[in-house]
């Protein structure tokens, strides 16, 4: 009789064991995958990284409400960047310290200096919605772009230029993210150089710096230039056309897709009337994909989406898709799932990336016509 | 057995789920109420909370709303938009912490005054939402959802108003201030209240997180406080960041944002921790004790058990030694004290069965199953060891029993036990009781022949002295046979088998005496047996004949009668001699069977003869000694002669003397029966033997017949021809009919007819004749 209790005892606690083993494993597998968030959600040009934010939280939510990846839930950990490269990296650092699998972000090429090195180092898969900076493209790495690369946008604005014959053209790019915005002028200039036309000014300004921002604005109204191209958030767009409005001086603008938002056109009014900008995103989208993201987006955040929106959520719907198709969850088999979807259907058309990762779409000039961004070609 | 439960673990189980049920689902439901109880407590206390921080934020933006009121009235209504508007909308800031700056907007949408920042003069507003809402409407409020201030970089919202003198009072709003007012008032309420504030969307207007709001999250709850706002229910529960709260919310009826307050799930739990340790003592307490209760119970019960269980197991080993018990419990003392009345009875009975199965009721010796056991076990014991095994046979006991009943037979059995329990008690050998009226004695280790027969004289001593059983002197005579192990058998079976071919030889030639198995006895017992086989093979296969040999009325030459002669030929077609195979048959007991085959067959074709020719032939049929002791043999008889219906007088039933030979014969009385029922005796092979003349003279015979070793070679012995005479002279003075046996000569007959022979029977007339032959003879004499 002893000895059979023992066996019963010895088969019961081999019983327990088991289920506390099989309940560790099942509780492991059912921890949810961290993907990161981390963009400059704070301060003056914070705008485009909260709509990206939104963007990548709605794809979130949709995969979770579908049965997550591989039986496991989704969870997106946000993090604001501190719109400086060091609290950029740290940002990111935390992200990985934390367990995530990969990270969307950033928004803005100024800021992404260090964790571009950091990331690639690691092997992290980061997709940006917005960053367009040649520095960060034509590189087989582990940073994806899911908006067209700055080169191609100066190209398409320096055309348009060349369309209108604009032969004074005055630049001006915002200081903090000089990174992109200097690149792009510089680039657009370039193209125009070709044909002859050298910038009447290229000067920069500072959001932190209203002397500077002054100075741009005496710049721009006694040059005597017959075109503007401006590198900056909406905010700085929206103030320029402000100032030009309020001097009763119409000059066009030419943005880059970074300035594209309500946000331009909320806060320059009718200031905003003339300004020309490119963009792969068109607001006014009719595929049915796009109207159906925008209901819900309307819905969830009340406000309208923007690209950044819309890049967030398609590059945070790629990497969903990625990592259900990965082997395991680490970097390299992300990346490879990433390539492996390299041609895709997004929410307004065909997006493909290249083997450096940096998207190509389609790229729009567009007119602000009527408090309206209204397609010109 | 597989899934059988043990009671001890029943006992302890059943107690548990007994006392633990009822008290968990007691417990169970205490709980919920009292748990139900605090949540309501704070549940409401958490709607005070809300509905106070609703209507402080409520009031808190009302102040802007009066604020334009005023400006409305003192800047707008009277003076119109001047320099002077900025400085006093910049003393209005100054007098607000939380007001940022203070704008006034034309129809246009162009800032016409600033409280803080004049360069804004002149910037179109018409784009913003403000305008974009209202400028439809003739007056009215807007408010705005968080943005960044591009002045100060931080959170911001805005309340624009427009008035009746169709400007627009667009006031800046600190967030921060507004989140600050939040917490510093939630903070009255302890660590464990929390306080948001949420616009409609769900963003952070207000958290103690500060990074929540400016970074504009979205509360992944808000659709459950919307849900809740709009349904009235008390309280919502919600995930954040991992852990579970109660939360309360609130719509703000200015702005339509929501105030939620929440609290941990486990702080709300938190006052049921006294409860809950209570309830938990008592249930672990509960346990505890029901489990000591049970054990000492069901230890009680198993104690039980186990001494029933060992009690049992020295049952099964023999042991039925009660005990004395004292169990706590009244019904378990009975049970066990049944149960050890039981084992007695067991016990007792297991003895008796015992007795019964070994031993002998009357005599109280062993039997013969017990015999050949102790005799395996003393092989076994050792296999070198000399056994001797000595069977003795009551000769004609079964005489004894029927002459004087079996009372005296089974007191004689007795006498013969105890005398033989005696003996071996003094010669350390073992006694056994295998039959009616065979013994058996078991010697081992006898070292001399003479041993035994030294051991056996007193028993002999006795039989042949004499002896009292109750009121009767009865002489009786035993027969031993003796076989020896290992000399002789090989195993016990084989010795018993020996024992009892020298008891069977003994019996035969050595009566009353000890007879030592050889190898002669075995090869004579054989052969007895195969002739018994085949006498009763041959009966079964019809291969005996019956001969009849006439016999012949001396006076006038008729025929008398015939007497049936029983033949048997052997497989060659031989005739064997009738004594041969007689002998056998009446040694092995088959003479019985066959007698009554002889009669049948005789009586039959004596019927058919008479009738055939009309005479009143007689037959005489042979009567084996061992039939004729047999008292059954009269029923037989009539039975048979009812079969056929035979007429009595005309049958002779021919005896020797033998039959009277044994002292305790029931043959006279059976003779007695028979002649009385009419039957004819006659005294066969009368003058050979002891040819006592008292039975001539005591019992009813009627015929005599002489046996021819008188007749045989009479003519030349004068001593034969006078002892004939006067035995024919005898015969007649006793009114005997006279028969004479063997004659076969002219001179014979001459002689007996001269003496007064009243019947010749012998091959002077004719041999014995199968019934064809016979047949013949009967119409050449009657023709």
């Amino acid at each position: 009789m002893r000895n059979k209790s023992k066996i019963l005892f010895g088969v019961m606690l081999l019983l327990v064991v088991l289920v506390v083993v099989v309940f560790v494993f099942i509780w492991y597998h059912r921890k949810p995958i961290l993907i990161g968030y981390s963009s400059n959600l704070t301060g003056t040009s914070s705008e485009i990284a909260v709509e990206g934010m939104y963007g990548a939280m709605m794809a979130v939510q949709e995969v979770n409400k579908s049965g997550g990846i591989k039986g496991r839930e989704i969870k997106l950990i946000i993090k604001d960047d501190g719109n400086t490269e060091k609290t950029a990296l740290e940002a990111d650092k935390e992200l990985v310290s934390q367990g995530v699998k990969a990270i969307i972000g950033h928004s803005i090429s100024g800021v992404f200096g260090l964790s571009f090195s950091y990331i690639n180092s690691i092997g992290m898969v980061m997709v940006s919605p917005s960053i367009s900076s040649s520095d960060f493209a034509h590189q087989n790495d582990y940073f994806y772009t899911m908006v067209p690369i700055s080169e191609y946008q100066s190209e398409r604005i320096s055309q348009a230029l060349t369309d209108y014959h604009y032969k004074k053209t005055g630049y001006l790019y915002q200081k903090e993210n000089e990174r992109y915005s200097k690149g792009f002028v510089e680039d657009t200039a370039k193209y125009l150089k070709k044909q002859n036309l050298n910038p009447t000014f290229m000067e920069y300004y500072s959001q932190k710096d209203e002397d500077s921002f002054q100075k741009a604005a005496n710049l721009i109204v006694n040059s005597e230039i017959d075109s503007l191209v401006i590198s900056g958030p909406a905010y700085d767009v929206a103030r320029f056309a402000q100032i030009l409005y309020s001097k009763h001086i119409k000059l066009p603008i030419f943005t880059s897709t970074w300035s594209m938002s309500t946000e331009l056109l909320s806060i320059a009014g009718p200031a905003a009337e003339g300004i020309f900008t490119i963009n792969s995103y068109d607001s006014a989208s009719d595929t049915s994909d796009y109207k159906e993201f925008y209901r819900k987006y309307k819905e969830l955040y009340n406000e309208e989406p923007t690209f950044s929106s819309v890049y967030s959520y398609e590059g945070c719907m790629l990497l969903l898709k990625a990592l259900k198709e990965s082997a395991g969850f680490d970097g390299v088999d992300i990346k490879a799932a990433i390539e492996s979807n390299s041609s895709f259907v997004g929410l307004q058309g065909d997006v493909s990336l290249d083997e450096n990762g940096d998207a190509h779409r389609n790229m729009y000039l567009f007119e602000v016509v009527n408090g309206e961004f209204e397609r010109v070609d | 057995m597989v899934g059988q439960r043990t009671i001890k673990k029943s006992i302890l189980r059943n107690s548990l789920i007994t006392f633990f049920v009822p008290l968990f689902v007691f417990i169970f439901f205490s709980i919920k109420f009292i748990s139900g109880i605090y949540v309501d407590e704070v549940t409401s206390k958490n709607q005070i909370i809300t509905m106070n921080l609703s209507e402080r934020f409520g009031l808190l933006n009302e102040e802007p709303e009066n604020l334009t009121d005023y400006i409305e009235k003192k800047y707008l209504e009277k003076q119109g938009v001047s320099g002077d508007v900025s400085f006093g909308l910049n003393k209005l800031v100054s007098a607000y912490s939380y007001i940022l700056n203070i704008e006034i907007i034309n129809s246009s949408g162009d800032v016409v005054s600033s409280a803080i920042n004049n360069a804004d003069i002149g910037i179109n507003r018409s784009g913003e939402d403000f305008f974009l809402n209202l400028s439809n409407v003739r007056e009215g409020i807007y408010w705005s959802t968080p943005y960044v201030s591009t002045a100060t970089g931080s959170l911001i919202y805005s309340m624009a108003r427009k008035t009746n003198s169709k400007y627009y009072i667009l006031i800046y709003i600190s967030l921060k201030s507004l989140s600050e007012s939040a917490k510093t008032y939630a903070g009255q309420f302890g660590n464990d209240i929390h306080v948001e504030i949420l616009d409609q969307s769900g963003r952070y207007i207000s958290h103690e997180d500060i990074n929540k709001v400016n970074t504009r999250m979205i509360d992944g709850n808000v659709a459950l406080y919307r849900e809740m706002v709009d349904k009235k229910t008390p309280y919502v529960r919600v995930k954040i960041e991992d852990e579970f709260y109660i939360a309360n919310a609130s719509k703000m009826p200015t702005s339509n944002w929501y105030v939620v307050v929440y609290q941990p799930t486990q702080s709300v739990f938190g006052y049921m921790n006294l409860f809950m340790t209570i309830f938990a003592f008592v249930l672990f307490a509960t346990i505890i004790i029901t489990l000591l209760f049970s054990l000492r119970f069901s230890g009680k019960i198993n104690d039980f058990f186990l001494r029933m269980n060992q009690s049992m197991d020295r049952a099964v080993k023999n042991d039925f030694n009660s005990e004395h018990v004292d169990f706590r419990y009244r019904e378990l003392n009975e049970l066990f004290e049944r149960f050890q009345n039981l084992m007695v009875e067991i016990k007792q009975r297991d003895k008796r069965l015992y007795q019964a199965a070994y031993y002998d009721a009357l005599s109280g010796l062993g039997n013969r199953l017990l015999m050949h056991e102790s005799i395996d076990k003393l092989i076994a014991r050792n296999a070198e060891e000399e056994i001797a095994l000595v069977l003795i046979n009551v000769d004609r006991f079964k005489v004894i029993n029927d002459i004087y009943g079996h009372d005296i037979g089974d007191k004689l059995i007795r006498h013969i036990a105890h005398e033989l329990k005696t003996m071996v008690q003094a010669n350390d050998c073992l006694a056994f009781h295998l039959s009616g009226d065979e013994f058996a004695i078991v010697v081992p280790a006898p070292d001399k022949r003479t041993y035994i027969q030294n051991m056996l004289a007193p028993i002999n001593k006795l039989m042949t002295e004499g002896l009292f059983i109750g009121d009767r002197f009865l002489r009786v005579q035993v027969t031993i046979g003796i076989s020896y192990y290992p000399r002789q058998a090989s195993d016990g079976k084989t010795l018993y088998q020996y024992a009892d071919i020298a008891l069977i030889e003994g019996k035969d030639r050595n009566k009353g005496n000890i007879n030592i198995y050889d190898f002669d006895m075995r090869i004579k017992i054989e052969s007895l047996s195969k002739m018994d086989l085949f006498l009763r093979e041959s009966l079964k296969n019809n291969r005996f004949e019956l001969y009849f040999q006439p016999q012949i009325n001396v006076s006038d030459g008729s025929i008398y009668g015939f007497e049936a002669l029983i033949r048997l030929r052997n497989y060659n077609g031989d005739f064997i001699p009738p004594l041969e195979f007689i002998t056998v048959a009446e040694s092995t007991g088959f003479i019985v069977e066959l007698g009554d085959w002889i009669i049948n067959q005789a009586i039959w074709m004596h019927k058919q003869l008479n009738q055939e020719y009309h005479q009143k032939f007689r037959i005489s049929i042979n009567i084996s000694t061992i039939q004729m002791q047999s008292a059954e043999f009269p029923d037989r008889f009539f039975g048979i002669l009812e079969n056929y219906h035979a007429n009595i007088s005309l049958i002779e039933l021919e005896i020797t003397e033998s039959v009277f030979i044994n002292e305790y014969s029931t043959a006279p009385i059976n003779i007695d029966i028979l002649s009385k029922a009419g039957t004819c005796f006659s005294l066969d092979d009368f003058g050979t033997g002891y040819s006592s003349l008292s039975y001539l003279a005591t019992l009813p015979f009627k015929v005599l017949k002489i046996d021819r070793m008188f007749i045989a070679d009479m003519e030349n012995s004068v001593t034969k021809i006078r002892m004939l005479e006067s035995i024919i002279d005898m015969g007649h003075r006793l009114k005997l009919t006279i028969i004479v046996e063997g004659v076969e000569t002219q001179e014979q007959f001459v002689i007996c007819k001269q003496f007064g022979v009243d019947i010749i029977q012998g091959y002077y007339y004719s041999k014995p004749l199968n019934t064809e032959l016979l047949r013949h003879f009967i119409e050449e004499r009657l023709a």
